[in-house]
């Protein structure tokens, strides 16, 4: 399999696999996984892109007559091949717990109280979260992970206004229930 | 001290945080309903499931974050409730500055422009904080802290454009809504009187405006004051 020193500039639209240069996609496909790849587990670069691109055969495979591979198919199996490994390691415990899972979440880790007071924190959500209506926990779950009410609204089903409506009580519920646990501004 | 942003940011981050506690059990989704699930691409009903796994599993909900990949824009909720860009004061009593810096955040969230309100008493006479709505253009025509009588509860506002449709929320001080009004094509609105009618008289609300602009774009105004004779 060939490899790169570096990886090529990332390349917009569909890939072929039967055309392109193999090492071009392997490119992309490394370029993605380094996205989301954490830290501890770059040692590990080389087997997630070699099973990422396992899986990449196997859906051209499936797809003999379209052998055309987008962008968003490339970065949905760098996804996957990642965070299976993540899984799997996590499973083994070769992750240590102050590695956390996904680097961007393991910052507050830098500081030991604040991670006690995050994980304090996370778990009063999480308990909240589950104890509130569910539609409007539904809809606060995606406001938190970042989503406009927009978005929530697609991905949920619902209309723009009706989200909007339970995020806004939602979150109401969900501030009462922090306050009951004794997190109160 | 921490700004408006930082704590939302620190919120979200205590949302995907990694907790102790074993993960990736039998019943968590695979990644790829995550990630489907994520852009949109499983039906809403499947959608539902995964997201409700979110809320008790850290680490699928971390996964969630990663696969919506670096969204540097915070919701549309959020810029409403950023765009006051005032800092939170420290409170005493508190289990810690974190915790109430969370707590905020929840209460900013929710309150978009009525986390000003909660810093400061209600019906003074300042003027100087943002939730006047100068930032989306919305500019109340009711004085802050104004006193209406019951019967004719009008709320009104500057046009912000021709052809502009307008969505108002009213609130009670502990975030309760009173009442709304939806699409209204005039800038103002008089609150149906029998949705004031369970309210003490002297209490203060708070209220909102959304705009539609003819481009189909949506603007937030912060939230004004006004007082029940």
């Amino acid at each position: 399999m060939p490899s790169r020193p570096t990886d090529p500039a990332p390349r917009p639209g569909p890939f072929d696999l039967s055309a392109d240069d193999p090492g071009l996609i392997r490119g992309e496909l490394r370029r993605q996984i380094t996205r989301f790849c954490p830290a501890r587990l770059r040692n590990n670069l080389e087997d997630i892109v070699q099973a990422a691109w396992i899986r990449l055969e196997s859906s051209r495979k499936k797809n003999e007559g379209n052998p055309s591979l987008g962008a968003s198919l490339i970065a949905r199996v760098a996804f996957c091949a990642t965070m299976d490994e993540c899984r799997r390691l996590r499973r083994r415990r070769e992750i240590s717990l102050e590695d956390g899972g996904i680097e961007r979440t393991a910052q507050a880790s830098d500081d030991p109280a604040a991670a006690a007071q995050g994980l304090e924190i996370r778990r009063a959500l999480e308990e909240c979260l589950t104890s509130i209506a569910e539609n409007r926990s539904l809809a606060v779950t995606l406001h938190l992970l970042g989503h406009s009410v927009g978005e929530a609204a697609r991905l949920l089903g619902w209309t723009a206004s009706r989200t909007e409506n339970l995020v806004y009580r939602g979150l109401a519920d969900l501030r009462r229930c922090l306050a009951a646990k004794g997190i109160t501004p | 001290m921490k700004d408006d942003a930082s704590v939302v940011e620190a919120l979200r981050r205590a949302f995907v945080f990694h907790p102790d506690v074993p993960d990736s059990k039998a019943s968590c989704p695979e990644p790829e309903q995550i990630w489907d699930a994520a852009h949109g691409d499983l039906d809403p009903s499947q959608t539902r499931e995964v997201v409700g796994h979110l809320r008790g599993c850290a680490s699928c909900a971390a996964e969630w974050s990663a696969a919506m990949g670096e969204r540097e824009e915070p919701a549309e909720m959020n810029r409403a409730a950023l765009a006051a860009r005032r800092p939170i004061p420290p409170r005493r009593g508190l289990p810690t500055r974190w915790a109430w810096a969370a707590a905020a955040a929840l209460l900013i969230v929710a309150a978009g422009g009525l986390a000003i309100l909660v810093q400061r008493p209600f019906g003074t006479s300042d003027t100087s904080g943002s939730r006047t709505g100068a930032e989306t253009g919305v500019r109340p025509l009711v004085a802050d802290g104004e006193t209406l009588p019951r019967e004719r509860f009008l709320l009104r506002w500057e046009p912000v454009e021709e052809g502009a449709l307008y969505s108002v929320k009213l609130f009670r001080p502990n975030l309760t809504p009173v009442s709304q009004a939806r699409n209204l094509q005039q800038p103002e609105w008089l609150v149906p009187v029998e949705t004031l009618s369970d309210l003490p008289s002297g209490e203060t609300l708070a209220w909102r405006v959304e705009v539609q602009l003819v481009d189909g774009r949506r603007l937030m105004s912060g939230a004004f004051l006004v007082r029940l004779e």
